[in-house]
């Protein structure tokens, strides 16, 4: 057996921790496949990074004075995005009202999460952090980037990316609110009524607020302050994307519907297993999609469902990602991408933007990822064999320059922390595979377990 | 001796003689006013409570009480910068059902920042903190989020308001949702924190225009909770925000910097990680001091990985001892926390801290001068000075000792003799109690019950025990792993029988003349074994 | 009037619900011509014929010679390999994942070794179609659950009953006791889970102790053809051909410890065991090899259950078991995505195991583990045809599967999945 000496691990773990000072990093990449996503296949191509960003991309490239990875015959593409994922905060759901735009993900960002590294492993650079599905209306949402070994949550965040607020229809906010606690929605009915109540009463209430600013030192009493509303406000302002959490075709479609009417444009639909079957009206209303690549049938709203989901939506001009909802997933976004080759027969390119520029564009990030492109951040997956082969595994990944995965450099145990109590020989079974299908509803089932099987 | 004796004997002692005097003279002592000094043959007057004169040459007034220090040490007596000292937790429901868990009431949500310590102060239990040095204790209500506002005690027996220094000091906040209902997470605690802070401001920026011209303005109608919180938002008082992890004195900065309140990050337990941003944030921090109990396994009953984890706790482990010695060095002003911690282990767990690095001095300053400072009140206490408080203790040799013990100490000018013990090994809160004698005891095994023997020796400081058996009469075994706290005894003995060695683990409860606990039989199981004292040791 | 139109909604929901359903497979000789045909057993032969005869694979050779009334498919260009073969799934038993009257794994009792999974197999589940388009033709269906949760089936993905499905294994399924936490909120105290471990250790004495007495008193009966008068008792009665080891038995067990535990607990039972799940087996492959027991293990694709292990422990488990010299065959343990089968075994081939001992680990390994490799597993004369086309490597996502025969039927590579796109992916063409 292969087990490394304690000194290696605590090495590796003081070389982590050191990396934390730096952010930014300067690197070159000599050689590779360069997988550009908006600009072709580049062969035999250097990729030169510096203070973090893409500065040169082109043949014979040289810079002295800083690291150097030779990438003869390997593959090297735009670090992997998921537009859906819950790792790397201690809190998913705040479940406890159908509307709880109130709170955000960014405030329970944790770096130290082990599941982080797990994503570089397998290429992932950025990920949106989200709210759970336990709501109607949930919780707002962080774009973080895989900087592996900082100590500051900030550190974590993607600065200056949109912000984003969490919605879920159907089954989820029904059962919660509904069947847990028997206050609307317990239909698909009442969900819609949650949306156009909130909206409305943030249009009262911005009218409330542009009364009172119009002159604040009048002595005149202020409005009450109401968090909800401040963030249904920005939304009815265009100041945030809509990630919705849905499945059927129906309730995709009472979402558009509400969102039309109060003038909602930037609307990307999560999961939208039943996305397909309305995808000429995704089409047109330009709202974007990011799916699952093959889950289905895990309840009944995912029972019509079909693998060629990303494939239908792809060829009716909907924007579309594929994201992993999961930490398990995450790990290997590049086999869920390709799957989309088996199911529709996506060509390369439509295949590797499902999980680069396509998620950039559906978190408003993509003038700086998901691409490799001069000026674009140096967030680099580069890969044994093409992505979308099974048999690809992620080399080194790169973030703003920095190599925060090296499969030369993986030693036992990548935890940057531990509790000095813990106990040492926890190992967790796997056995109820469909607790890991549904990640959205994290931490509901600590609150609500009394009312309800998941 | 019964209980009901020792209990009726402590009902009279605790009925104090009258004093004859105000006046104190410490006389003759290594005196240390303020950490990092010494003073040689130093006298100190006290009157009514107040420190009046320091010197070497001061003779004593005729009408004062002689304390004599001499070859003692005198130091500032203990300032606990936050504890839940004199509170009792509210009693809670564990899961209460209320029709719209999205919209709460406030106070089964645990948002009472009107809440006072002065409506809350059961009975003064700072006898344990007064043993252990302490005269003056902030104290904050239990709760969740926001349980209310702090108060300054002494730690002189007493009622409320007579113990009472200062009320309303504080706000005590951590990051501890409420059960089923918003805010149950920590987002959700941060959401609520914001939307709180921001009323506060608008409330009282409304209350504000009204008090100067109500003509024309509808009478302000300010929640309680809003009212309670406009103390913060003036930044008059400080929030004391429990801070365990790492990450929450990120989020509690996080929320500082939204907000603009006066953080004080309390309760740090992970701090070895922090020092980067304790620095930045330019604050105090408290320490806890309920340190983790480290991991004592052996290495040779573990496999190679497993062994590398527990290489990689001792590190945590180590590093959380150096805590205290990183502050220090890098500047951050710090004093110690009090909600965890026993009050038993409070000295020895800073001696660890001073074994990891921590400067003597720093500690002191961590004990007396910086928590009075961070509470406010440095002017009246922390250091031995002229026109300050009276809070002394004298010790027998330099503070931080392993045998150095309490002898005084003076709480705003009232003295307390501490009795003067030798050190029990375990720092169990429980008295402790002659558990020597014979007795005889029975194990309830369905269709066995062994019965036997336990003679329990004393030899000094520590216990032997054999054991004897009825069904297996001549042979005595000696026990061995005795530990003993208060009443609580364990130990461990082999039996061998039918070529087997079965280890028999004993959890017993000694009261005066009977035991109750349990046996555990190797993997045969847990039973239940009862006895009684045949006899007290001659 | 009325009735008319009854009639027509009734047509329209008919072929609507039509429109959902799969085509008819077909049966009869067929020849498949020129492919290569990746044999598992024999190599790989290239420009290669298989005439498939009731059922069967008849012969196999470059060139046969045809009567002609056989169908041919030209397979130029083209790859054959056997139908894989998931050592674990709960397909069939499950339609719903959180409709729990849908689901029929999962039986109350912890001691409930004669539930026959077999039994409530649904030859018309929706999963099933889906899974077969990917080149997955056989799968065990398992209950899962307490300690003895009941008797997987070995199943073939086509057929009219659950006795047409039977592929010829029937496996009494033990939860070997566990020493882990149940998943990553099972928030129960070391002790607790060292307490309820014990507890399942003893049950488990106590009901080999009594099975013990049982079987000899079944087989002094056998013997003398007296029937002693016993009570009912089916438990006992599922268990007595695993004691004597005519049945095999399936210990699903994934910790190191646990593992070392159940080899042990073989050992001094002398069951005839297949290890299932295995997730540490990594940790422990030496001690696994050496007892001979062989394993099923998967998804490569499940998290590791330890933080501080590797983020490819379970990637390599596999390869890690095969170099020790442990029998390793992977399984899904899946329900609705059990065509994810060769993505796993990809998964394997790529951290270590190599292409063809992954393809092994899902045709002709898990067929010997079983005992039916005497119909199932490779590309051989006289063996079951269950097989299918490929344009390229399986494991491959660009490859497509474009035939596919289970037991000599010509499935149709159809499925709802496959409907829905077809359906879907121009909705309103010429609109």
């Amino acid at each position: 057996m292969k087990y490394k000496t304690y000194n290696i691990v605590i090495l590796a773990m003081l070389m982590i921790v050191s990396l934390s000072a730096q952010e930014m990093g300067d690197i070159l990449i000599k050689n590779g496949t360069v997988l550009t996503i908006t600009d072709g296949i580049k062969e035999n191509t250097d990729v030169l990074i510096k203070d973090g960003k893409i500065s040169k991309i082109g043949k014979n490239i040289s810079a002295s004075g800083i690291k150097t990875i030779d990438a003869t015959g390997q593959y090297v593409m735009p670090g992997i995005i998921d537009a859906h994922s819950h790792i790397a905060i201690d809190v998913v759901n705040e479940a406890t009202d159908p509307n709880t735009s109130s709170v955000f993900t960014g405030d329970a960002v944790n770096p130290f999460t082990i599941s982080i590294y797990r994503a570089l492993a397998g290429g992932t650079t950025t990920s949106h952090a989200m709210h759970g599905s336990a709501n109607a209306i949930g919780g707002q949402c962080e774009t973080i980037k895989h900087r592996w070994g900082v100590m500051d949550p900030e550190a974590m965040k993607m600065k200056g990316a949109p912000r984003t607020i969490k919605f879920a229809l159907g089954e989820n906010p029904m059962r919660v609110h509904g069947e847990g606690n028997s206050i609307i929605p317990r239909t698909r009915m009442g969900v819609e009524q949650i949306f156009r109540e909130a909206f409305s009463k943030a249009q009262v209430y911005m009218q409330e607020w542009d009364e009172y600013n119009r002159n604040p030192n009048s002595g005149k009493l202020p409005p009450k302050y109401d968090l909800k509303m401040e963030t249904m406000a920005d939304i009815l302002r265009g100041e945030i994307i809509v990630h919705c959490h849905s499945y059927r075709a129906d309730e995709i479609l009472m979402l558009v519907n509400v969102l039309r009417d109060f003038g909602v444009d930037k609307i990307c639909f999560q999961h939208v297993n039943e996305g397909f079957k309305v995808a000429p009206e995704l089409a047109e209303y330009g709202a974007m999609a990011s799916v699952f690549a093959d889950w289905w049938a895990y309840k009944f709203e995912v029972y019509y469902s079909t693998a060629y989901n990303a494939a239908i939506l792809t060829k009716n001009g909907v924007i579309t990602s594929i994201n992993s909802d999961d930490a398990g997933l995450i790990r290997h976004l590049y086999h869920e991408a390709a799957k989309t080759q088996r199911y529709g027969g996506l060509t390369d390119e439509e295949a590797l933007r499902l999980i680069t520029i396509n998620p950039a564009i559906q978190l408003g990030i993509d003038d700086r990822v998901g691409s490799i492109e001069e000026g674009k951040d140096g967030d680099i997956a580069i890969f044994s064999a093409h992505p979308l082969s099974i048999y690809a595994i992620a080399q080194q990944t790169i973030v703003d320059g920095i190599v925060r995965f090296d499969i030369n450099n993986d030693t036992d145990d990548m935890r940057l922390i531990i509790d000095p109590e813990e106990k040492i020989d926890t190992y967790i079974e796997h056995i109820h595979e469909h607790e890991e299908m549904d990640r959205c509803m994290q931490d509901v089932f600590q609150f609500f377990a009394h009312s309800h099987k998941h | 001796m019964g209980m009901l004796s020792i209990l009726f004997f402590s009902s009279v002692w605790a009925q104090d003689a009258p004093q004859v005097t105000k006046k104190y003279f410490i006389k003759n002592g290594y005196v240390t006013t303020a950490p990092g000094t010494m003073m040689k043959k130093t006298s100190i007057l006290i009157n009514d409570g107040i420190i009046e004169q320091i010197g070497e040459n001061i003779t004593a007034p005729y009408d004062a009480e002689i304390i004599d220090a001499d070859s003692m040490y005198v130091y500032p007596a203990f300032v606990a910068a936050l504890s839940h000292t004199g509170i009792t937790a509210a009693e809670e429901e564990e899961r209460p059902r209320v029709p719209r868990p999205g919209y709460p009431p406030n106070d089964v949500a645990g948002i009472t920042p009107e809440q006072s310590v002065q409506d809350l102060f059961k009975k003064n239990d700072a006898g344990d903190l007064r043993k252990t040095g302490f005269a003056v204790i902030h104290t904050a209500p239990k709760g969740r989020m926001m349980p209310g506002k702090g108060s300054i005690i002494t730690t002189n027996d007493g009622e409320y308001p007579e113990v009472s220094v200062a009320d309303d000091v504080s706000l005590f906040a951590q990051f501890r949702g409420a059960p089923r209902m918003y805010p149950a997470t920590t987002i959700g605690v941060m959401a609520k924190w914001r939307e709180l802070y921001k009323n506060a401001e608008l409330d009282l920026k409304y209350q504000k225009a009204y008090d100067m011209n109500p003509v024309s303005k509808k009478r302000p109608q300010i929640e309680d909770a809003s009212e309670a919180l406009f103390a913060v938002v003036q930044k008059e008082i400080p929030v004391f925000f429990v801070t365990n992890e790492h990450l929450d004195i990120h989020r509690a900065y996080q929320l500082q910097q939204d907000l603009g309140f006066k953080l004080i990050p309390s309760e740090i337990e992970q701090g070895y990680l922090s020092v980067d941003i304790l620095k930045k944030m330019n604050t105090p921090a408290l320490i806890s001091l309920d340190l983790p109990k480290e991991d004592k396994s052996k290495e040779e009953d573990l496999d190679e990985d497993q062994k590398a984890l527990l290489e990689r706790k001792k590190m945590a482990y180590q590093k959380t001892l150096e805590t205290a010695a990183m502050y220090e060095k890098a500047g951050i002003p710090m004093a110690f926390s009090y909600l965890g911690v026993k009050s038993g282990d409070i000295l020895a767990n800073i001696s660890k801290l001073i074994e990891n690095g921590l400067s003597e001095k720093a500690a002191l300053d961590a004990l007396t001068t910086a928590p009075a400072k961070v509470l406010g009140i440095d002017k009246v206490t922390g250091t031995i000075d002229p026109g300050k408080m009276a809070n002394i203790i004298i010790t027998t040799d330099t503070l931080f000792k392993e045998k150095t013990q309490i002898k005084t100490v003076l709480v705003e000018g009232k003295v307390h003799e501490i009795d003067i013990k030798k050190k029990k090994k375990s720092e169990g809160s429980g008295e402790a109690m002659d558990i020597a004698g014979m007795w005889k005891y029975e194990i309830e095994i369905p269709g066995m019950s062994p019965t036997g023997t336990m003679n329990i020796t004393k030899d000094g400081e520590s216990y032997a025990i054999t054991v004897t058996s009825d069904q297996n009469p001549g042979e005595e075994i000696e026990a061995t792993d005795i530990e003993v706290d208060g009443s609580s005894v364990t130990f461990t003995f082999v039996v061998n029988t039918q070529g087997m060695s079965v280890s028999i683990d004993n959890d017993l409860q000694f009261s005066e003349d009977s035991i109750e606990g349990s046996v555990s039989v190797a993997n045969f199981g847990s039973f239940p074994i009862t006895g009684s004292k045949t006899s007290s040791p001659e | 009037m009325k009735k008319i139109i009854i009639l027509s909604i009734l047509g329209l929901l008919v072929s609507t619900m039509q429109a959902q359903q799969v085509k008819k497979s077909t049966y009869g000789d067929l020849v498949l011509q020129g492919a290569t045909v990746h044999t598992i057993t024999n190599g790989i032969l290239s420009n290669t014929d298989i005439y498939i005869s009731e059922g069967k694979i008849k012969s196999i050779g470059k060139d046969l010679v045809l009567s002609g009334d056989e169908q041919v498919i030209d397979c130029s260009g083209k790859h054959v390999y056997p139908g894989f073969i998931d050592g674990g799934t709960h397909l069939g038993l499950s339609e719903v994942g959180s409709v729990s009257l849908t689901e029929d794994y999962n039986e109350i009792g912890d001691f409930i070794p004669h539930m026959q999974a077999l039994t409530a197999v649904n030859p018309n589940g929706v999963a099933i179609p889906v899974t077969r388009v990917n080149g997955i033709t056989t799968v065990i269906a398992k209950p899962s659950g307490g300690l003895f949760p009941g008797t997987a089936a070995l199943i073939n993905l086509h057929g009219y009953t659950p006795d047409d499905m039977y592929a010829g294994f029937q496996g009494v399924v033990m939860n070997f006791p566990s020493g882990g936490r149940r998943h990553r909120w099972d928030r129960r105290s070391d002790e607790d889970i060292k307490k309820a471990q014990d507890k399942a250790m003893k049950t488990l004495d106590e009901i080999w102790d009594n099975l013990a007495l049982y079987a000899k008193i079944d087989s002094a009966d056998q013997a003398t053809g007296n029937k002693t008068l016993r009570e009912y008792q089916p438990e006992y009665e599922a268990l007595v051909p695993v004691y004597n080891g005519e049945a095999k038995l399936m210990i699903e067990v994934n910790k190191d410890k646990d593992i070392l535990n159940a080899l042990k607990w073989v050992e001094k039972t002398g069951v005839d065991a297949i290890l299932t799940g295995v997730a540490e087996g990594w940790r422990v492959a030496e001690e696994i090899a050496e007892s001979g027991v062989p394993v099923v293990t998967g998804p490569m694709t499940a998290l590791p259950g330890r933080s501080y292990v590797r983020y490819d422990a379970n990637y390599t488990n596999p390869s890690k078991m095969m170099e020790a010299g442990v029998k390793v065959a992977i399984r899904t343990n899946q329900t609705e995505n059990v065509r994810n089968l060769p993505f796993e075994a990809g998964f394997a081939a790529a951290y270590g195991m190599g292409i063809e001992e992954a393809l092994k680990a899902i045709t002709i390994i898990p067929a010997e583990i079983f005992g039916v490799d005497d119909m199932y597993g490779s590309i051989e004369e006289g063996k079951v045809a269950n097989l299918f086309v490929s344009t390229g490597d399986p494991f491959e996502m660009q490859s497509q599967i474009e035939t596919l025969f289970i037991s000599g039927w010509n499935v149709p590579i159809e499925s709802r999945h496959t409907l829905l796109y077809n359906e879907f992916l121009h909705r309103s063409p010429g609109k």
